[in-house]
């Protein structure tokens, strides 16, 4: 462990069951369909630093994010934070607060009846505080995400989009953690008040130093908020690096294909890639992004390729292979 | 080229328990065939309702307080609703957020697509035949890019991904033919990789087939890539209309200068983001002047004397006092 590691995810796998197994099936002694969401994942985070983990629907970005806060168990594999190792929420009490996870919706991660205080307090609840206590450290963590103390009496319900995403950002920030997990902190609230919701994340990393694991699907948030990005598709990192290097001369296939996808303004119109996302379920044999990508080779199909180290970030991807190099120049 | 699609003067309002709320004011545009329109705004800022008022889908509670809505040479708003009832079968299409609310889901997709071929056939007074009509909207299902479309056309709408479905839709837009698409979000739900290749099916069938579409959005850099022009809506007031490239390349209005300053296109190593005002829309206009006066940046007396109208600048027209103090 580096002295400025925060957090290390080594091998982790997370499988969930799929569809229900009859009688039936269990007399037939069929298999239960098991879908791997996060499949063999290792990276670290430095102190202070923001890793954005980019992909669409279906890459196990999310289910990573739990699994790193405690919400969930792996499989298979660990996760370290300051070198010890993480543990389920119900098993360590005192863990909970370093790990805080914000969540897309605010209006469904806070309860709607709830004043605001109680909504922001709702972690210390594993420490021994007496009320004086906690209402300080309500109105200080209100006052930090820029929204005034008074708000603390009113119903997490009447507030605007925006304040509530502030709200459960300062119920997030209330437990001093070291890691905080935002989950597409800003996809459910309007432009405009995007910007502000940003700035404010990197107000508070800068003057606190968490440690930020960034959920989303948009290229741009990541390029603002984040130092290193990975990009996830079908539970596997296809490529990590500076967020500079990953964005802007990305080199597996897929993040290409990513980065043409998304629209930009004045830009025209985006360039689709080939083919529907594949099933979960029955993961392509070879590489993930295989049966899309449009220079899939042979060894392509057999395994898919592990994380090569290059200058200025890891890629999987054959292509840059050296055996690879070698396979092709063998006459495919 | 004529003009398909001319909205004069629209207002739409909601009652509700809370009381009346203007929802669109004195909206005006119109659409050719083959263009497309990207309507872009923030929540609250009418862009479905302008939806829901052109296809005539507008919930009981609204009320249409004036204005007119002329598609091919006929008032809609004077339309019966069995003579609207044939005109979304022919002339008007409609297209979701989700699909699942426009597709049958206990019909199997090719039977959906035969259907629209039925009433198509109806219209345009041609013979219909079921085995030229299967045939027909498998030939729909591959032309919108569906592997496997023989195999697909036997699917219910739950067996297929929300990017498949969203396809069905346009195969349905191909298989009607209509002469207007109003595309209500239509990509929001889906992954970028999807929204893609939506996004350049939707501009191929518009450019193939001549068909005009209102395609409404949050996402500026979505309408940017799909829109020959855009209109800004704020609080129910068109803002800024004008050539897409123009809008946004050169934005007029001080609200569409931050719509686009609002994506992000920096590192926060260089420097924070600039931000606007987080009030409300609502909080502190009376309705008497410039809606956008209490959250703009360059606010001035002018601002406040009473409603600007839409001033023409170049190839677009801007509703704001900077251009010229002309009032409504």
């Amino acid at each position: 462990m580096s002295i400025n590691e925060c957090l290390r995810v080594e091998g982790v796998v997370k499988r969930f069951p799929v569809g229900s197994r009859g009688l039936f099936d269990r007399i037939m002694r069929r298999k239960r369909k098991w879908l791997t969401a996060v499949d063999d994942v290792s990276f670290s985070v430095g102190r202070g630093e923001t890793l954005a983990l980019l992909g669409e629907s279906g890459s196990g970005k999310t289910t990573l994010g739990r699994l790193i806060v405690g919400l969930d168990k792996p499989d298979a594999g660990r996760i370290l934070l300051e070198g010890s190792e993480v543990k389920s929420v119900r098993e360590s009490r005192e863990q909970r607060g370093k790990l805080q996870m914000v969540f897309q919706d605010p209006s469904s991660s806070l309860d709607p009846y709830l004043s605001v205080e109680d909504c922001v307090a709702e972690p210390l609840s594993v420490e021994d505080l007496s009320r004086d206590e906690i209402h300080v450290r309500v109105e200080e963590s209100l006052r930090l995400v820029g929204l005034d103390p008074s708000l603390s009496r009113r119903r997490s319900g009447e507030l605007s989009g925006g304040q509530k995403q502030r709200v459960a950002i300062a119920r997030a920030i209330i437990s001093e953690p070291k890691v905080i997990v935002l989950d597409e902190p800003t996809t459910s609230i309007d432009v405009t008040l995007q910007a502000q919701i940003l700035n404010l994340l990197v107000d508070l990393q800068r003057l606190k130093g968490y440690t930020y694991v960034l959920i989303t699907h948009d290229p741009s948030v990541a390029r603002f908020l984040s130092d290193r990005v990975a990009v996830m598709y079908l539970g596997k990192i296809l490529e990590i690096g500076p967020t500079r290097q990953v964005l802007n001369s990305p080199r597996h296939p897929y993040t290409q294909a990513l980065l043409a996808s998304t629209p930009t303004i004045g830009g025209g119109p985006p360039k689709p890639v080939a083919g529907e996302p594949p099933s979960l379920i029955n993961p392509p044999q070879g590489c993930r992004y295989e049966p899309r990508c449009p220079y899939a080779f042979d060894v392509c199909r057999e395994k898919h390729p592990p994380l090569v180290h290059l200058q200025g970030g890891d890629v999987a991807c054959y292509l840059f292979a050296e055996k690879a190099e070698t396979l092709r120049g063998g006459g495919h | 080229m004529g003009e398909l699609l001319i909205v004069r003067e629209l207002s739409v309002g909601y009652r509700s328990s809370d009381g009346y709320s203007r929802v669109l004011r004195r909206v005006s545009f119109s659409l050719s065939e083959g263009e497309v329109l990207g309507v872009v705004g923030e929540s609250g800022s009418g862009k479905t309702t302008l939806a829901l008022a052109v296809a005539r889908l507008l919930p009981p509670y609204a009320r249409v307080e004036g204005g007119s809505i002329v598609f091919n040479g006929v008032d809609l708003l004077s339309l019966s609703e069995r003579e609207v009832d044939e005109l979304r079968g022919t002339g008007i299409f409609m297209v979701f957020q989700d699909p699942f609310m426009s597709l049958n889901p206990l019909m199997k997709v090719g039977s959906q697509l035969v259907e629209a071929i039925r009433v198509r056939c109806r219209r345009q007074k041609t013979a219909f035949r079921r085995e030229d009509a299967e045939r027909e909207a498998v030939e729909h299902l591959r032309r919108v890019r569906i592997t496997d479309p023989e195999d697909v056309a036997k699917r219910f709408p739950h067996q297929l991904s929300g990017g498949q479905n969203q396809r069905v839709m346009i195969a349905m837009a191909l298989a009607e033919r209509p002469r207007l698409i109003i595309a209500d979000e239509p990509t929001t739900a889906l992954d970028v990789t999807t929204q893609a290749q939506v996004l350049s099916l939707f501009r191929e069938i518009v450019d193939q087939e001549g068909m005009a579409m209102i395609f409404i959005t949050h996402d500026l850099a979505v309408a940017s890539s799909i829109s020959h022009r855009i209109a800004v809506l704020y609080a129910g007031y068109i803002e800024e209309i004008g050539p897409a490239k123009s809008v946004l390349q050169d934005p007029k209005h001080p609200y569409t200068v931050s719509l686009i300053k609002s994506v992000p296109a920096k590192s926060k190593d260089e420097g924070k983001l600039e931000v606007y005002s987080e009030r409300n829309p609502k909080d502190g206009w009376s309705g008497e002047f410039c809606a956008y006066a209490p959250r703009c940046a360059y606010v001035h007396n002018a601002c406040v004397r009473g409603v600007p109208v839409l001033i023409q600048l170049e190839d677009r027209l801007v509703r704001c006092v900077n251009y010229g103090e002309r009032y409504e």
